[in-house]
């Protein structure tokens, strides 16, 4: 009996990451099993502060990327009636149409500023919508007759005094006409 | 009965895994976004004009940045960042002879040059405020052509 007492204390204390089987002297290693062992782990404070310290720096020394976007004019300037920029012999696209708008201004006398006033051929726009509408049907009316889209040059020519943004709008009119050529010509 | 000792309390750490997830996010998510050590020569104190379409320039390396500002004058005055001697440059556009065209400036021209180098992918990017007349633009405008970049960029900002 005193030996199935001693198997049944074993079996109850039998710790199951043990790799030997219970023997003979497992007893005396019963008490030491009592005392429970927490395994704390890696300390994680330094890792903590460290990884403070890199955000903290990023913060401070970053800047967001900018909410900036640029409009490309692929083509120089092209000066009207003084030299040009550009030889003939440079023009890769000898067949060029060329669509010439004018941009001026009103003076806004609401809240000042100007107001954009744009101008394709003999006609005025004064809504930067309706411009953008009349270059793209000017822009497929060319490609009605063949003309493709590195064929088509579109020159955008500002008075002296227009301010920059209204060129921008000029500008972005061409782009949402799908203009893929646009340039910039001189004020006078 | 013999009496057994209580065992020791164990003491509860806050679990600190959490907060190290959060913090390595924040910190890939300004590593991504946040552009360091970079100076382009942009003049921040310039007002863009907006422009709800655009492109975004993938190589900025092959780029300079002019800066265009009235001097309350007839004449522009343009400001960059030497990529070679990484200094600020400003540049007035007045003419330097009497009779001569206001983009005549060799001073101006002869730094575009070098910059530009055999470069063909040399870009000039032209930031001005939204409310600077044509008329200095044109200018700095006439003057680039003599460089021949590849491309003009005029910068604009992304209304909120």
């Amino acid at each position: 009996m005193e030996d199935g007492a001693v198997t049944h204390v074993r079996s109850i204390l039998y710790l199951p990451s043990s790799p030997l089987p219970p023997q003979q002297g497992d007893a005396m290693k019963m008490k030491a099993a009592q005392k429970v062992h927490y395994d704390s782990g890696p300390n994680m404070t330094p890792l903590v502060d460290v990884v403070m310290v890199i955000l903290i720096f990023l913060m401070l020394t970053g800047t967001f990327t900018g909410a900036t976007w640029y409009l490309k004019s692929n083509v120089p300037i092209d000066p009207r009636g003084a030299k040009t920029t550009e030889a003939k012999s440079d023009n890769p696209y000898p067949d060029t149409a060329k669509v010439d708008v004018r941009v001026s201004y009103a003076p806004n006398m609401a809240g000042g500023g100007q107001l954009f006033v744009g101008y394709l051929g003999d006609r005025q726009y004064t809504n930067v919508d309706a411009f953008a509408a009349a270059l793209k049907t000017k822009r497929d009316e060319l490609k009605s007759i063949g003309k493709t889209d590195k064929d088509i040059q579109l020159t955008i020519f500002p008075g002296g005094a227009v301010h920059f943004d209204l060129v921008c709008q000029a500008y972005q009119a061409a782009m949402k006409a799908e203009y893929t050529r646009i340039a910039m010509g001189t004020s006078g | 009965m013999r009496k057994t000792g209580m065992p020791a309390a164990h003491v509860s750490h806050p679990n600190v895994t959490p907060l190290i997830d959060i913090v390595m996010c924040l910190i890939i998510f300004y590593m991504l976004v946040a552009k360091i050590g970079i100076d382009t020569g942009a003049d921040a104190s310039i007002k863009l004009p907006e422009s709800l379409i655009g492109t975004r320039i993938t190589d900025p390396s092959n780029m300079i940045v002019l800066n265009v500002k009235p001097t309350g004058g007839q004449f522009a005055e343009v400001s960059m960042l030497n990529p070679k001697s990484q200094r600020s440059e400003i540049f007035s556009m007045q003419p330097e002879k009497s009779g001569q065209s206001s983009y005549i400036r060799s001073d101006l021209k002869t730094v575009l040059l070098m910059v530009r180098g055999k470069n063909e992918e040399f870009k000039i990017v032209i930031r001005a405020d939204a409310t600077l007349p044509y008329r200095y633009l044109e200018q700095v405008l006439l003057l680039a052509a003599e460089v021949k970049p590849k491309e003009y960029n005029f910068e604009a900002k992304r209304p909120v």
